[in-house]
């Protein structure tokens, strides 16, 4: 009886070594598979799907006058993509870089709900009477242009931030 | 018209995170500071800390001013320019003429609040330059 007691103490011993050497590369990444990691491997990733999808929306804005309404909602769903992987990114920002860039991500943020504004004020344009032809080229030229400068800013930024480094 | 909008994004960022993130704002642009490898910057830092404090309230002041200024401001530009698309004659009623009227109201205020973050950022830039003379611009 007790040879049985010990030998299914050493196989459930045996059964937590091997559990924890299976699990062990997890630990390695901090907070993974819980949480984004924030290695400068994730890092890097997401700061070029934020410049790919600076790139995706710009390309909506040079098509979208020739589409239509079809033009606007497109544009509109690129700029929420953007939207979706900037905030990705920020996920994948360490303490040190959240404490010490808190303003400056917090500008690029903002500087995206300004660019957004865009979208409100071709709606408001159309509404008074502009021909949307019109109003969507010069919404695409303010998104466009606004966009490039909200680039410079997050490479500057994530530069200074040493993001992905 | 666009480029301004283009133009004032930074500005216009800058000004919403002030507000939104007040206390924690400066104390990061202090902490930024304080980091800076010159040790005179650092301790002129230091020692202004509590005039850089009342700049950056009025900063802070200034920017809501201007912020709530400058959309009305383009808003009434943006309106304008479609009344005159529509009509060039339209100028000669009264509700166009009252919208150039309240527009460039705003536009002045803008200007206005502009200048007063101007005029506390020149203040700042003295502070925290050795050797220059530091007369703090008060309320004005």
């Amino acid at each position: 009886m007790n040879t049985s007691l010990k030998q299914m103490v050493r196989d459930r011993g045996l059964a937590i070594v091997l559990l924890v050497t299976m699990l062990a590369p997890l630990f390695v990444y901090a907070q993974w598979p819980f949480g984004t990691p924030t290695t400068p491997d994730a890092q890097r990733n997401a700061l070029a799907a934020v410049r790919s999808q600076v790139n995706w929306l710009q390309n909506a804005t040079r098509t979208a006058s020739g589409y239509g309404g079809g033009g606007y909602g497109n544009v509109q769903q690129q700029f929420e993509s953007l939207r979706g992987a900037y905030i990705g990114l920020t996920h994948t920002l360490n303490e040190l870089q959240l404490a010490r860039g808190g303003n400056d991500f917090a500008e690029l943020e903002a500087g995206l709900s300004i660019i957004q504004e865009a979208f409100t004020n071709y709606q408001e344009a159309v509404g008074a009477g502009q021909p949307e032809s019109t109003a969507i080229r010069e919404m695409c030229q303010i998104v466009r242009e606004a966009s490039q400068v909200w680039l410079r800013e997050l490479n500057s930024r994530c530069s200074k931030h040493r993001v992905g480094m | 018209m666009n480029r301004l909008q283009v133009d004032s994004l930074r500005i216009r960022a800058r000004a919403q995170v002030i507000q939104a993130r007040g206390d924690a704002y400066f104390a990061s642009w202090s902490e930024s500071l304080a980091r800076i490898k010159k040790p005179e910057v650092r301790a002129a830092a230091e020692h202004f800390r509590p005039e850089l404090e009342q700049s950056f309230s009025r900063i802070k002041l200034a920017s809501k001013e201007a912020g709530s200024e400058f959309n009305p401001f383009l808003h009434g530009l943006r309106m304008l320019r479609i009344d005159l698309e529509k009509d060039p004659d339209c100028m000669k009623e009264n509700a166009a003429k009252e919208l150039v009227r309240t527009t460039r109201e705003h536009g002045k205020e803008v200007i206005r609040q502009l200048n007063a973050v101007n005029t506390e950022l020149e203040s700042i830039t003295k502070m925290l330059t050795p050797g220059k003379t530091v007369t703090t611009s008060g309320a004005s």
